[in-house]
C-alpha cells in the first residue's frame, strides 16, 4: 500500500531522515519504534505532505505523492491521527468527527462512518455535544482515531496514540486499532510504547537518528535481544 | 424615555456598521492570522466603484450588487496575491503587506475617482414615522436588522455547514485542518472575500452620512478594531457585540454625560475592561499551537 525508497528528510540544516526505506502492505499492522528525535513523527510528516524538504520516493497505491498537496494526499484515503492528538477544543465532539469526513461526499456514507465511530468508541457518543477540549486524555485520544477514521481512510496513520495515556486505557485504545485492522484498515503506527505495539503489529521498524537499524516481524523482533535490551527495558 | 430610546436606537444603528466591518476583520484574522489594515480602503474603494455604477445606470440595488461583487473579486485579488506567498511570514510583516495595500489603494482611488466627494443616497428613502414620540428612521432599522440578520446567518453557516465547519477548523488549528482533507487555502481566500464585502456593505451603508470619500471609512475602520479588541478577537461574535456596544456606549454617554468628553469617557472605560479583561469582553484566551 505504501512503499518509501530512499526517503530523506531536512529540518534547516539538520538532516532528520537519512534515505529510509519502509514498506507497508495492504491490511497490515506496521511499527515504527525509536526514541524521541529519531525521525518517526518525521516520517509521517513526508508521508502527509507536511514537509517541504525530502526527497526519495512515497508510493501510495503505485503513484509516488512527494509533492503532492496535503489535501490530495488526505483525499487519496491517508487519514492521520497526530501525535498530541491535537483535537479541535472549541469544537464539539460531533463537529470534531464531521470535520474528519470533510471529505466524503456522501451525507449517507458520513452517517455511517459517524455510527461507526460511535460503536468503537461509545465514550464519544455519550459526550457528543461537549466541547472537545473538555475531555480527558484518553477520550481526546480515542476523538483524534475516530476523527481520522471518519474520512474512510484506506490507511491510517497513528502518532503516539498512547502518549501520556493510563496504562489500562492504553490496552483499550490498542484493542480498538487491532479492531480496525480486522475489518480493512491498514494501519502504521509510530510508538516509544514498543512491547504494546509490537504485540499488534505484523511489521517493526526501528529508526535511530533518521536510519533505520531494524526491522522484521515483529514476533520475532519481541524476542530479539538486542531490541529488548534497547527498547524493551531488559529482560 | 423617548429620548433614551431615541439614543439607542441611534447608537444601533452606528454600532451595527462597526460590527459588520469588525466582523470582517475578526474572519480574516482568526482563519488566516492576518490583522487587515487595508479593510476600510478596500471598503471604501468598493463604494467609489458602487457610487459610479449607480451615477451611470441609476439603479440603486444594481449599483449595490455590483459594489459587492467587487469587493468580492478586490478581496480574492488581494488575498491570492499579497498575502498567499507571506502565509510562513510573522504576523508584523503580514501587517506591514497590508498597510502598503492601503496605500496602494489610496492611491488608485485618486486615479480612478478623483478627490472630491459624492453624495450616494440611503438604502431606504422612506420618510421617518414616529412610535410614542421616539422618532424612526426606516433607513436605521433597515441597517440595524439587515445587520443581525448576516450575523444570523453567518452563524449558521459557522456551525451548520461543512464550510463552517472548515472555518473553525482552520481558525483553532491550522496543520490539522489540513490533515482532514480540508483545503485551508480555499477558507483563506472564501474569508477574504467575506469580509470585503462585508465592509464594502459598511461602506455603501454609511455613505449617505459621511459622503463617498477618501477618508469615508476612518471613523468605522478604527472602531471596529477596538470592537474586535473589545469584544474578543478570539471569537467571531464577541466583534458585533463589541460593534453595537460602542455605537450605544457613544451616544448615551454623549447625550446624558458630556458630548465633549464622550471619546475619552468611552474609551477610558474600554481602556479599563481590557486591563481586566484583557482578551476581550466574550474572548477566551487562546493558546495557539506551534
Amino acid at each position: 500500500m505504501i512503499k518509501i525508497s530512499n526517503l530523506n528528510a531536512k529540518y534547516g540544516y539538520v538532516n532528520a531522515l537519512k534515505g529510509i526505506d519502509i514498506v507497508v502492505k495492504k491490511g497490515q499492522i506496521v511499527t515504527l519504534l525509536g526514541a524521541n528525535g529519531a525521525g518517526k513523527t518525521t516520517t509521517l510528516r513526508c508521508i502527509l505532505g507536511l514537509l517541504e524538504t525530502y526527497s526519495g520516493e512515497i508510493l501510495f497505491k503505485g503513484e509516488n505523492i512527494i509533492g503532492k498537496k496535503v489535501e490530495d494526499i488526505v483525499k487519496g484515503g491517508i487519514m492521520s491521527s497526530p501525535e498530541g492528538r491535537n483535537v479541535f477544543g472549541s469544537l464539539s465532539v460531533k463537529e470534531n468527527l464531521l470535520a474528519g469526513a470533510y471529505t466524503i461526499k456522501s451525507k449517507q456514507q458520513t452517517l455511517d462512518n459517524l455510527n461507526k465511530v460511535y460503536e468503537y468508541f461509545p465514550i464519544l457518543l455519550e459526550r457528543k455535544n461537549q466541547m472537545a477540549g473538555t475531555l480527558s486524555g484518553g477520550e481526546q485520544q480515542m476523538l483524534s482515531i475516530g476523527r481520522a477514521l471518519m474520512g474512510s481512510p484506506e490507511i491510517l496513520l497513528l502518532d503516539e496514540p498512547s502518549l501520556g495515556l493510563a496504562p489500562l486505557i492504553v490496552r483499550d485504545i490498542f484493542r480498538i486499532i487491532q479492531e480496525i485492522n480486522k475489518e480493512g484498515t491498514t494501519v502504521l503506527l509510530v510508538e516509544q510504547n514498543a512491547m504494546q505495539a509490537l504485540k499488534i503489529s505484523d511489521y517493526a521498524y526501528v529508526l535511530e537518528t533518521g536510519k533505520i537499524v531494524h526491522e522484521g516481524n515483529s514476533k520475532e523482533l519481541i524476542e530479539d535481544d538486542k531490541i529488548k535490551n534497547a527498547y524493551l527495558g531488559g529482560n | 424615555m423617548t429620548i433614551f430610546l431615541q439614543n439607542i436606537i441611534s447608537g444601533l444603528e452606528t454600532g451595527a456598521l462597526y460590527a459588520l466591518a469588525a466582523l470582517g476583520l475578526v474572519l480574516i484574522f482568526r482563519t488566516s492570522d492576518v490583522i487587515n489594515f487595508a479593510q476600510g480602503d478596500i471598503a471604501m474603494f468598493s463604494t467609489f466603484f458602487g457610487y459610479r455604477v449607480f451615477e451611470k445606470y441609476m439603479s440603486y440595488p444594481f449599483a449595490v450588487i455590483l459594489a459587492l461583487l467587487f469587493a468580492v473579486g478586490l478581496g480574492y485579488i488581494l488575498e491570492r496575491l499579497f498575502l498567499r506567498k507571506a502565509l510562513k511570514l510573522g504576523i508584523i510583516n503580514k501587517i506591514i503587506i497590508t498597510m502598503g495595500m492601503l496605500m496602494v489603494i489610496q492611491g488608485l482611488t485618486v486615479i480612478f475617482f478623483g478627490t472630491e466627494d459624492y453624495y450616494l443616497r440611503k438604502a431606504i428613502e422612506m420618510d421617518n414615522f414616529n412610535i410614542a414620540g421616539v422618532i424612526i428612521q426606516p433607513n436605521a432599522l433597515f441597517i440595524i436588522f439587515l445587520t443581525l440578520g448576516i450575523v444570523i446567518i453567518f452563524n449558521y453557516l459557522l456551525k451548520k455547514t461543512k464550510f463552517g465547519i472548515a472555518i473553525r477548523t482552520t481558525a483553532e488549528d491550522e496543520e490539522t485542518a489540513r490533515l482532514m482533507g480540508i483545503p485551508v487555502g480555499k477558507v483563506y481566500s472564501r474569508s477574504w472575500m467575506i469580509a470585503t464585502a462585508l465592509g464594502a456593505l459598511a461602506g455603501i451603508l454609511v455613505a449617505p452620512k459621511t459622503q463617498v470619500s477618501i477618508s469615508m471609512m476612518l471613523d468605522i475602520h478604527l472602531k471596529s478594531f477596538i470592537a474586535a479588541v473589545v469584544g474578543g478577537f478570539s471569537s467571531f461574535f464577541g466583534p458585533v457585540a463589541g460593534g453595537f456596544l460602542i455605537g450605544v456606549a457613544d451616544n448615551l454617554v454623549g447625550y446624558y454625560w458630556s458630548l465633549d468628553w464622550k471619546t475619552a469617557i468611552v474609551y477610558g472605560i474600554l481602556l479599563i475592561t481590557l486591563i481586566i479583561k484583557p482578551a476581550g469582553i466574550f474572548g477566551k484566551v487562546v493558546r495557539k499551537k506551534v
